[in-house]
């Protein structure tokens, strides 16, 4: 006679060993690394990962249970059933004109510009700014180098924080808004204190980082001597991430 | 009946065991290429662009390492508009890119490669060389000038356009075949941020019988009225003198010259000859002369050097050296002459100086009587 118990224990066989199989047998390559690594894997209540067809492509969540970015020095969960394995990179110059108007040998020139980036799956970016400091002909104007705005030399700096001097306010610290690494580099983050360098990076972030917005201001002192004209220069900031 | 549904169930539990040991057993190998890992793209400028530059000819250097695993023949890098193929969606090329102009300027890690261009694409092979051999990570990076970026239109938001390359690494010499290694970058273009500021073209020039200093700078709103009478009336047994002064300062790149135009001392029908060669000041003869510097008469200092003196960087004014007004106790008067500039060591910007002109007046004895006037205008031109 076979008893219910005995029955349930057989059906509880049955399921065991095909859990035992799916998870041993299964590749599971989401699932790896030299240490560990979770890879779109949604904790959620609903998930409809890149639905696509071909003429649209798709990543939806439903409920979530948490999105975001959690992170401390050492590990880094991109939470959340919108998760994506392929890398991104968003760069937006937000405010691409940057105008001193007229000079003036007793007042310092300010003007301000701002991009954001967003960099996912990565270790992070930096971000690298080219090109020459105002020129008017062959007159430029000669760069800081970690020094203070002053009146009545030739001077051209920038930095990416909150300044109060020259003028208060001028500028504004990093937005990391919720999931943003970025920071500044040393040359560029101390208040009232600007620097110029053809070609450094300015700011980086160390590991995948939600948006950050970054605000340069810039200063221009000129001397009563500097040559009448206008003073141009174009600069492009670079972004590069590694994936 | 029951009994043999067990004996079922358990013959099947232990055939599922035995799967599982078995199959545990047998190596499971990827159906995925493997990944290429710390793998970035650097956007570099080009001759006349920043690297950024949307629609800019610029340079992409590529930074990546290669798992170990097979051999590499070549290596295509594919620009599209999303990282990988989704669904039946496959890489569609960003708007404007063009790599056909692309050449390899810097090869690093496997090298002996040559560039094969084409529209939206591009690969390095080996051929006519051998493949590299993968025996362990292999850090590759290449440099490709004439790339021109990706453009979508002129201003923001299209301007700031993210773009992927998908590297993918081939056994085969052409990129045929499955790859072997891949991994995907991206890059964006952005908008370049141009700065901008006048300085206005500068020229302070004033002329008076005096003016003074303000703080130690020469204060043109100090100015007195350019009338001056000389210093006595005049006589063929001694020398009349009289000074003036002008202050001039400019941001003009070449400096100032400033010119003396008028004419001589009139009364009249008569005059006071001008002294047409620079020379001393002689008592009984007719001269009218005039000089930039500090001078001796009759025993009687008169006049002075430029003030604050000229150091050759950001004062650089003086009378026109061998023009004839820079030598103390010689004269000369010749209307439209150049007297002074800024070129103290070179032509260039100065800040304010003064100069004080000094006038001589003599005569003979023979000369008619009468009140001798001239009106003397000085013109200082920047030159920007």
């Amino acid at each position: 006679m076979v008893t219910v118990r005995q029955q349930k224990r057989a059906f509880i066989w049955v399921l065991a060993s095909f859990w035992l199989c799916c998870v041993f047998v299964l590749p599971a390559y989401a699932l790896e690394s030299t240490n560990y690594r979770i890879d779109e894997s949604a904790i959620s209540t609903g998930n409809l990962l890149q639905s696509s067809s071909a003429n649209y492509r798709a990543l939806e969540g439903i409920n979530d249970l948490a999105i975001g970015n959690s992170a401390s020095e050492n590990y880094q969960v991109l939470a959340g059933s919108k998760t994506d394995p392929y890398p991104w990179l968003s760069f937006r110059i937000l405010n691409s004109t940057a105008s001193f108007g007229v000079l003036s040998s007793t007042t310092t020139a300010t003007a301000t510009a701002s991009f954001s980036v967003i960099n996912y799956t990565s270790y992070g970016y930096v971000v690298q700014i080219d090109g020459s400091a105002p020129t008017n002909g062959a007159h430029i104007i000669p760069s800081m180098t970690t020094e203070s705005s002053q009146t009545g030399i030739e001077q051209f700096g920038m930095n990416l924080v909150a300044n109060t001097q020259p003028e208060n306010p001028l500028g504004a610290n990093p937005d990391n808004g919720q999931f943003g690494y970025g920071t500044v580099q040393a040359d560029y983050a101390t208040a009232n204190t600007f620097s110029y360098s053809d070609g450094s990076i300015i700011a980086s972030a160390p590991k995948s980082s939600g948006v950050t917005t970054y605000t340069i201001s810039y200063v221009l002192n000129v001397q009563s001597l500097t040559p009448g004209g206008q003073y141009n220069a174009s600069q492009s900031l670079v972004v590069t991430g590694t994936y | 009946m029951k009994h043999h549904h067990i004996k079922f169930s358990r013959i099947l539990v232990a055939i599922l065991l035995l799967a599982t040991i078995v199959l545990q057993a047998i190596p499971q190998e990827k159906v995925s290429a493997a990944a290429i890992f710390n793998r970035r793209i650097t956007l570099m400028a080009g001759a006349l662009d920043g690297g950024s530059k949307s629609g800019g000819v610029v340079a992409h250097k590529f930074d990546f390492t290669i798992p170990a695993g097979g051999s590499a023949g070549s290596i295509l890098f594919e620009y599209c508009t999303t990282a990988a193929d989704v669904g039946m969606a496959t890489c569609v090329p960003p708007l404007g890119l063009d790599t056909l102009g692309a050449t390899l300027t810097s090869a690093n890690g496997i090298t002996g490669m040559t560039l094969v261009p084409s529209a939206t694409s591009f690969y390095l092979t080996r051929s006519p060389g051998g493949t590299f051999s993968l025996a362990g990570n292999t850090t590759v990076d290449y440099t490709i000038d004439g790339i021109i970026n990706p453009e979508y239109g002129l201003t923001t938001p299209d301007t700031n356009k993210t773009f992927f390359v998908r590297i993918s690494v081939f056994t085969s010499m052409d990129t045929s075949g499955a790859s072997l290694h891949r991994g995907t970058v991206a890059a964006s273009t952005a908008e370049p941020i141009i700065l901008d500021g006048t300085m206005p073209e500068s020229l302070v020039f004033c002329t008076g019988e005096t003016i003074n200093m303000t703080a130690s700078v020469p204060d043109c709103s100090t100015a007195t009225d350019g009338s001056i009478s000389f210093n006595q009336l005049f006589s063929p047994i001694t020398t009349a003198s009289a000074t003036s002064q002008m202050a001039a300062s400019t941001n003009a790149g070449s400096g100032y010259v400033i010119t003396v135009n008028g004419p001589t001392l009139t009364s009249g029908s008569n005059t006071i000859n001008a002294m047409a060669t620079a020379g001393p000041s002689n008592h009984g003869n007719s001269q009218f002369g005039m000089n930039l510097v500090a001078n001796t008469i009759d025993a009687n200092p008169i006049g002075g050097d430029i003030n604050p003196v000229s150091n050759g960087t950001n004062l650089r004014g003086w009378a026109i050296p061998s023009s004839g007004y820079d030598v103390a106790n010689t004269f000369k008067f010749v209307s439209g002459e150049d007297i002074a500039n800024s070129g103290n060591s070179v032509l260039g910007g100065t800040d304010a100086q003064i100069y004080t002109v000094t006038y001589i007046a003599n005569v003979t004895g023979s000369l008619p009587a009468g009140n001798y006037v001239t009106t003397l205008t000085y013109i200082c031109t920047p030159w920007f």
